[in-house]
């Protein structure tokens, strides 16, 4: 007796893997009214000739290849567009190799423009934004980092308070004057 | 002139079916119109334009006895030459003839508002009753068209048409820029016949590969063609030659051309190439793209036509004011002649045909495709000149980097077309033709090759050419990948290339190395095609190249009468295309010319010469170059030819002294039709 043959025959378990047909009901025609309103650039223009995939540096991180993405935007596969996740470095490369005379990456800023205002903001989005109008910078300085400073000698603070309250205070100027605590909802006081 | 009161109008409306008539009333139209003080009758009529209605307005027109006539119907530019034939037929002169345009005017753009449309063209049929009772009849002047006509352009469309008109009898000039004749196509030279010499072994003998899809060999098919119009007697060639200055009108043409000397007498040298072998001096021949060196006397390539010898005089070195006259002592027929000098030659032609071709796309983005930066990036261009039996190569294929034979090699398309950041985004449409008839070709000489094929959309129509599509993935195993290449990065050491780019049916990003690139580059307008259409007042379209008179109904026609355009000159085509197209050229210009004298239409400006200043005003502005100075007694004043003049009015407004009018247009005419606009109902 030999090997047993494997079964080509998709068990339960497999078939509820497979993938799902896309549907008319899925595809938003409005969607792409929305994203050039959002300054996302002619989404039709797209011929999916693949060159902003093949310049892109964050296509291999991603099974969402910048392409697909706008694929996805022709054909106004909203929930699907901005449920998935893309990655993006807005790093314009797509932009001058684009033989159409798009922007991909002005795309991607205005999907995540969409996101914000329609699901909220990503969790690290507030953590970070809340950072910057409390303490002037994304990141919170760890107490190690602070223990490490003085053991080597540094000032424990890496900056002038005086200052840091300034631009503090600058900065919670602008996310009020341009709504950015609203939309983000950041509790900036009084 | 007719005095007001003794005119008699007659008004036809047209319903133009429902497109009229669904939008205004056409009945309370023609209730009105028949109320007109000076209207002896309105008529409706379904279709006007029709035989039908033309026959009915005929009768009306001699029944009644009108004098002149009102159409309300759609836009002159369709219907106005039709109604003027048929009102000539009617006994009146062609001039009596007013057309109100409501259907463009009402119909269309009024299309919600039926009442406020219906209002409008009574008006407009008011005001065209106005008018046509100041209409005057006049004749348009006798042109006499010259039997001769100009080819600009030597490549296959221009020798197709120079042969044709030749052949039916008139005198052609066929001015060319090159030193040969052939063009784009001569160079395409692909005769595969002997390539059983060539290292890897052919599958077939039999294959020829010029032109696509029949493969066979584009200087075998073009060679008994410029030999008959080299020998015609009817065919002027001028080689080396441009095209300088262009005035006149339809049927009389002056044209200037500037030919710059050969040096060789082309009545002596027989081609025997003895001066090349012992000329001193060696340059990179620009007709192989720089794949093969040349001397300064030199044939551009083996089988160019006519086969005679041409002095490079930036080469050679007797034309620089050195001592040499090597060429001149091996030669047998003392061809060279150091002597030979610039010539102005001038030509007096009825028509023009431009037939100016193409060139290459040249890449010009570094870093990205690396052309010219990388030694085996190539465009399909020098492809072809390698693929010469008879070329640079012998027919081989080799990587310029070390001459070795490339065993992996990759066509990127479209490169230089469908892209809106290089020029209007066109589809170059011979490309992906050419790179299947190149791929299959270089399969047939080294079949073990991998050919991968980089492309966006195959665009393969027309006859025969999906199954030459077929065959190249079946019969030679071409493969086709599917995303346009990112980049193209070079290893130093081996001069590989890796081509990076996506493969789209995949969803995957592909790296793979290959051994020679080449870029299947699009087709631009030859260079100068812009000046020499602005010499002729020709427009160019937003890619360059020439526009034809209409994109559907006029292919051959431009915007100039008497000039029209064929082959590449046009757009992007292939051979068969170019062919139909100067055949049909040709024609055109033999109905035109057949004629011997035409008339011009009666619509243009004249002078009073009495109040004419001779300031020149109407020179500058014209843009037809109509008015011309002339010196009479009481000083310069201006003429205009009629045969020139398009009636277009420009020089009447800009005439300081009022003393241009437009015939059909005078100030009484349009003051009338203003006047009947403003007048209270």
């Amino acid at each position: 007796m030999g090997h047993a043959k494997k079964e080509f025959i998709i068990s339960e378990k497999e078939r509820l893997l497979e993938e799902v047909p896309i549907v008319d009901e899925e595809c938003d025609r409005d969607f792409i009214k929305a994203i050039i309103e959002m300054g996302g650039g002619d989404v039709q223009v797209c011929l999916q000739c693949g060159n902003c995939t093949g310049v892109c540096p964050v296509s291999l991180k991603t099974e969402n290849k910048i392409r697909n993405i706008i694929k996805m935007c022709q054909m106004g596969l909203k929930e699907k567009v901005l449920s998935t996740p893309w990655v993006c470095a807005t790093c314009h490369r797509c932009y001058e190799h684009c033989p159409a005379g798009m922007n991909p990456a002005e795309l991607i800023v205005a999907l995540r423009h969409i996101v914000v205002r329609e699901l909220g903001p990503p969790p690290f989005v507030v953590s970070i934004s809340n950072n910057v109008a409390n303490l002037g910078q994304a990141i919170e300085i760890s107490d190690k980092i602070l223990d490490l400073r003085k053991k080597i000698g540094l000032n424990e603070k890496p900056f002038d308070e005086r200052y840091r309250s300034k631009a503090i205070m600058d900065i919670r100027t602008i996310m009020r004057a341009t709504g950015y605590d609203k939309l983000i909802g950041i509790d900036l006081g009084d | 002139m007719n005095s007001q009161t003794d005119a008699k109008v007659g008004v036809f409306i047209c319903k133009c079916g429902a497109n009229i008539n669904s939008v205004v009333d056409c009945e309370n139209v023609r209730g009105y119109a028949s109320q007109l003080p000076g209207v002896t009758f309105s008529i409706c009529n379904d279709y006007l334009c029709s035989p039908d209605g033309l026959s009915q307005m005929r009768e009306e027109i001699r029944k009644s006895g009108v004098t002149s006539v009102v159409v309300a119907a759609c836009t002159p530019r369709i219907c106005e030459k039709i109604f003027r034939d048929n009102i000539e037929k009617a006994g009146l002169n062609r001039n009596m003839l007013h057309i109100t345009n409501i259907r463009e005017q009402c119909s269309w753009v009024h299309a919600n508002e039926p009442f406020k449309a219906t209002e409008k063209a009574k008006n407009l049929v008011k005001m065209g009753v106005s008018r046509a009772k100041t209409l005057v009849p006049a004749e348009g002047v006798d042109v006499e068209l010259k039997q001769e006509v100009l080819v600009i352009g030597g490549g296959v469309a221009g020798v197709e048409a120079a042969y044709k008109l030749a052949e039916l009898g008139f005198k052609v000039h066929l001015v060319e820029r090159k030193p040969m004749l052939g063009g784009n196509m001569a160079a395409m030279f692909t005769c595969l016949l002997w390539c059983h010499e060539a290292p890897g072994k052919p599958q077939s003998l039999n294959f020829r590969f010029g032109t696509f899809p029949a493969c066979d060999c584009s200087g075998c098919t073009i060679m008994p063609k410029l030999n008959d119009v080299i020998t015609h007697p009817n065919i002027n060639i001028l080689l080396l030659s441009e095209v300088k200055e262009i005035v006149g009108h339809v049927g009389n043409f002056r044209v200037k051309v500037l030919k710059k000397p050969r040096y060789v007498d082309e009545k002596k040298c027989v081609g025997c190439g003895n001066c090349a072998v012992v000329c001193p001096v060696v340059k990179k021949n620009e007709y192989d793209y720089g794949l093969s060196e040349r001397k300064a006397i030199f044939m551009p390539y083996q089988q160019a036509l006519p086969r005679k010898y041409v002095i490079d005089k930036e080469a050679c070195l007797r034309l620089k004011g050195q001592e040499c006259s090597a060429c001149l002592e091996a030669c047998e027929f003392e061809a060279p002649n150091f002597e030979d000098h610039e010539q102005e030659i001038d030509l007096e032609v009825g028509a023009i045909i431009v037939a100016t071709g193409f060139e290459p796309y040249k890449p010009r983005i570094h870093g990205y495709l690396g052309y010219q930066e990388y030694d085996n990036v190539i465009t399909i261009m020098e492809l072809e000149r390698m693929l010469d039996k008879a070329g640079p190569t012998g027919g081989i294929v080799v990587r310029p980097s070390d001459r070795k034979i490339p065993k992996k090699i990759a066509f990127i398309q479209c490169v230089g077309s469908r892209n809106r950041k290089i020029n209007a985004g066109y589809c170059s449409k011979v490309c992906c033709m050419y790179t299947m008839k190149n791929a299959q070709a270089i399969k047939e000489v080294h079949p073990e090759t991998d050919i991968t094929v980089y492309y966006i959309d195959i665009r393969a129509v027309g006859k025969g050419v999906e199954e030459f599509f077929h065959r190249t993935r079946e019969d030679y195993g071409v493969e086709y990948t599917r995303g346009r290449p990112a980049r193209i990065i070079e290893d130093k050491e081996t001069k590989n290339l890796i081509v990076r780019a996506e493969e789209t049916l995949l969803n995957k990003i592909t790296e793979r190395m290959y051994d020679l690139v080449v870029l299947s580059v699009s087709l631009v307008p030859s260079e100068g095609t812009q000046e020499l259409a602005s010499m002729l007042r020709l427009r160019t379209s937003p890619d360059g190249f020439i526009q034809e008179a209409h994109t559907r109904m006029k292919p051959v026609e431009t915007s100039m009468e008497g000039i029209f355009v064929c082959g590449c000159a046009q757009g992007p085509k292939d051979v068969p295309e170019s062919l139909a197209q100067a055949r049909a050229a040709a024609l055109e210009v033999a109905v035109l010319l057949s004629k011997k004298v035409a008339k011009a239409e009666s619509l243009n400006a004249f002078i009073e010469t009495e109040k004419c200043i001779g300031c020149g005003l109407c020179i500058d502005i014209c843009p037809y170059g109509a008015p011309t100075p002339v010196m009479t007694e009481s000083g310069m004043k201006m003429k205009i030819t009629e045969a020139l003049c398009k009636g277009c009015g420009t020089c009447v407004v800009s005439c300081p002294a009022k003393a241009i009018h437009a015939r059909q247009f005078t100030d009484d005419q349009i003051f009338s039709e203003i006047k009947a606009a403003l007048e209270a109902e």
